[in-house]
């Protein structure tokens, strides 16, 4: 008998690549290029400015540092998603999608306690470089996270459908974004909160 | 994914989430440590590019994927490299308050 991984593998296009997860893939190297500018923006604002706070003493790289740790906790949880998924766990694949979204929306709220620290301290996105700099890549970074849970959401929703079982290569695409987002604020956490 | 034999070659989801713990608590570390400015921004970034790597590899299964998307990842990167470094004349020039 042929297995269900074999018959995927055989009604693959020529490129040998499903086609959802191309167009995914081609999606978020437009994304580095986002994200890149935005990067490349700040690195000239701050190495062009005559003076940059400490963001040691700036922000609060406790709080900051515990929300990677959710984040990074989110793609091992998105991992087990995507691994539930391919063995036809319908139980386990719920309860990773619903832990993934949870621990997303713990981030975006751990960065909304985050914002709220910096705008008791006065700094907001038009008070400085660093402000400006600041909120617009976290801003963007947290409209990806969003953007995330919403689509992770919507799987979770869908899978109680019976045409879900036809689109379960729809999970891997969203765990390829969501470990995405997570990259990037990896990245953003050195350069912004950190360095 | 180029089927089940590729998935043998990840790492198991517990062990990459250690590494990047660890990697995480270590860039917290530093920068309460006093090892220096130079080698903290080594460290930071060596240990940002090593977790973000982690995570392509074996989470975003990079580790075992075709040529082909191999390709697709490498061309912007590249691109992004010599954005930044067109950037980098500007750099001296550009003094802002």
């Amino acid at each position: 008998m042929t297995a269900p991984a074999d018959v995927r593998e055989a009604n693959l296009p020529a490129t040998g690549i499903p086609t959802g997860k191309l167009g995914v893939w081609l999606f978020l190297v437009s994304e580095v290029m986002f994200f890149g500018a935005l990067v490349g923006s700040y690195l000239l604002l701050r190495m062009g400015a005559r003076s940059w706070p400490d963001p040691a003493r700036t922000l609060d790289t406790a709080l900051l540092g515990a929300n990677t740790f959710v984040l990074i906790t989110s793609s091992v949880t998105m991992v087990l998603a995507v691994r539930a998924a391919e063995r036809n766990d319908l139980r386990g694949l719920r309860r990773n999608l619903l832990l993934t979204i949870l621990l997303g929306t713990t981030f975006l709220a751990l960065k909304g306690l985050d914002y709220a620290h910096l705008f008791g301290a006065g700094i907001t996105i038009d008070a400085s470089l660093f402000g400006a700099s600041y909120f617009t890549l976290t801003g963007f970074h947290g409209l990806h996270v969003l953007a995330g849970i919403v689509a992770l959401a919507s799987l979770l929703a869908f899978s109680r459908r019976p045409a879900f079982a036809r689109r379960r290569e729809w999970i891997e695409n969203a765990g390829l974004y969501w470990h995405f987002v997570d990259v990037v604020w990896i990245l953003l956490f050195v350069l912004l909160c950190l360095l | 994914m180029n089927g089940t034999a590729g998935r043998a070659r990840l790492l198991r989801p517990g062990a990459v989430y250690a590494w990047l713990a660890v990697l995480t608590a270590l860039e917290l570390g530093a920068v309460r440590a006093s090892i220096g400015r130079g080698a903290t921004v080594a460290l930071l970034l060596g240990s940002a590019a090593a977790k973000a790597a982690l995570v392509a590899l074996f989470f975003m299964h990079l580790r075992v994927e075709r040529r082909l998307l191999h390709a697709i990842v490498v061309a912007p990167l590249v691109l992004l490299a010599l954005f930044l470094l067109a950037l980098i004349p500007d750099i001296g020039r550009v003094h802002l308050g």
